[in-house]
């Protein structure tokens, strides 16, 4: 459990200038605001928080649905952007959103990992399981079912839909912040719409 | 591509091709192009792709939990860079486009200093005087002694 007594050691201090690349670091970007985080700004630190915690609370929230467990994730995930900025690169593949998504995808599948929780994919489909808080109030929308829908994939299943669907992520970079090959990426993508498509069936009914 | 992959494709994927590996569209798109078969399964997943593009619900964060993403971390004096790559850094800025100008720049205005120190003037003081008499005085010991 994280709290708000933890403090972490700053980061390395670290100075690079990368001008092959002057879009990703313009002023006040996200590859700018890295670059000063790395040398140990705060102040840059306190603008990327502003920018992408909501962002960051919600993707774990849609991976957990769990408010509280989101909560420390995305509060876990920003330690690691301070801790690490340095490692990022602003002339690589990846946006910063791209990284941030996977230290949040990361987190989330590690709490499942945890002694005591059900290895993800070995959880075994719910079974008309009693409608909680959040599922009490889904009315006829359509996101709600959607999210209802999303909400009973094993977490891995989800986070792929999400990651690929969602976030726009591609299937490289979907299947390094899930830590697995192209080819699982597709099977749990496959498996995850399959179980969609059933559950949705009086939507798509209703599409035709 | 043969059709076994391209369904899986779509399987995986979804409708949009912008969503397929890039290194597989355009064999996809061409084989989509010919095939009914492909086609119908392509539309029986569009149907699903138009319910998954639906907004999602978004999470606001807690009051508390901005304050405590910021108090875990603490400030500490900025990393001050060289005076060399803060020139590079000023000259990046003006120019944020350029690659070997910024570099050359900076390059220039360092030469230009070094050689205005040198052509100019430095007044040495009595300090100065000091060390002329008696470089005078060793070479020409005759005229002064005393």
């Amino acid at each position: 459990m994280l709290s708000s007594l933890t403090v972490a050691a700053p980061p390395p201090a670290a100075w690079r200038i990368d001008m092959t690349e002057p879009q990703a670091t313009a002023p006040g970007s996200d590859g700018d605001l890295m670059q000063r985080v790395a040398r140990g700004d705060h102040g840059a630190y306190a603008k990327l928080v502003d920018r992408h915690l909501r962002h960051a609370v919600t993707l774990a929230w849609r991976v957990l649905f769990d408010r509280a467990d989101a909560e420390e994730v995305a509060q876990e995930a920003f330690l690691r952007v301070w801790q690490h900025a340095a490692r990022w690169q602003p002339d690589g593949s990846a946006s910063f959103r791209t990284w941030l998504n996977r230290i949040v995808v990361n987190l989330c599948i590690d709490r499942k990992r945890r002694p005591g929780m059900a290895a993800l994919d070995d959880q075994p489909e719910p079974v008309d399981p009693q409608p909680g808080p959040y599922e009490a109030r889904l009315n006829a929308e359509t996101s709600d079912r959607v999210a209802a829908a999303l909400q009973r994939l094993p977490e891995r299943q989800r986070a792929a839909i999400l990651l690929c669907y969602w976030e726009g992520e591609s299937n490289i970079a979907a299947a390094e912040a899930l830590g697995i090959t192209v080819g699982a990426l597709e099977s749990l993508l496959v498996r995850a719409k399959r179980a969609m498509r059933n559950d949705l069936a009086p939507d798509l009914g209703r599409q035709e | 591509m043969d059709l076994e992959r391209l369904t899986a494709l779509i399987d995986a994927y979804g409708s949009e091709p912008r969503r397929w590996p890039a290194h597989e569209r355009q064999a996809a798109l061409t084989l989509l192009a010919t095939s009914a078969e492909a086609q119908a399964h392509l539309r029986e997943a569009a149907a699903l792709d138009a319910l998954l593009a639906v907004k999602l619900p978004e999470i606001e964060p807690s009051a508390s939990l901005k304050a405590r993403v910021l108090a875990q971390t603490r400030p500490r004096p900025v990393a001050t860079p060289g005076w060399r790559a803060q020139i590079a850094e000023a000259l990046a800025q003006l120019f944020p486009r350029g690659q070997a100008m910024p570099q050359f720049a900076a390059l220039a205005l360092a030469l230009a200093i070094g050689i205005g120190a040198g052509l100019s003037n430095v007044d040495l003081g009595s300090d100065g005087d000091m060390i002329s008499y008696q470089l005078a005085a060793a070479a020409n010991p005759v005229y002064f002694e005393e």
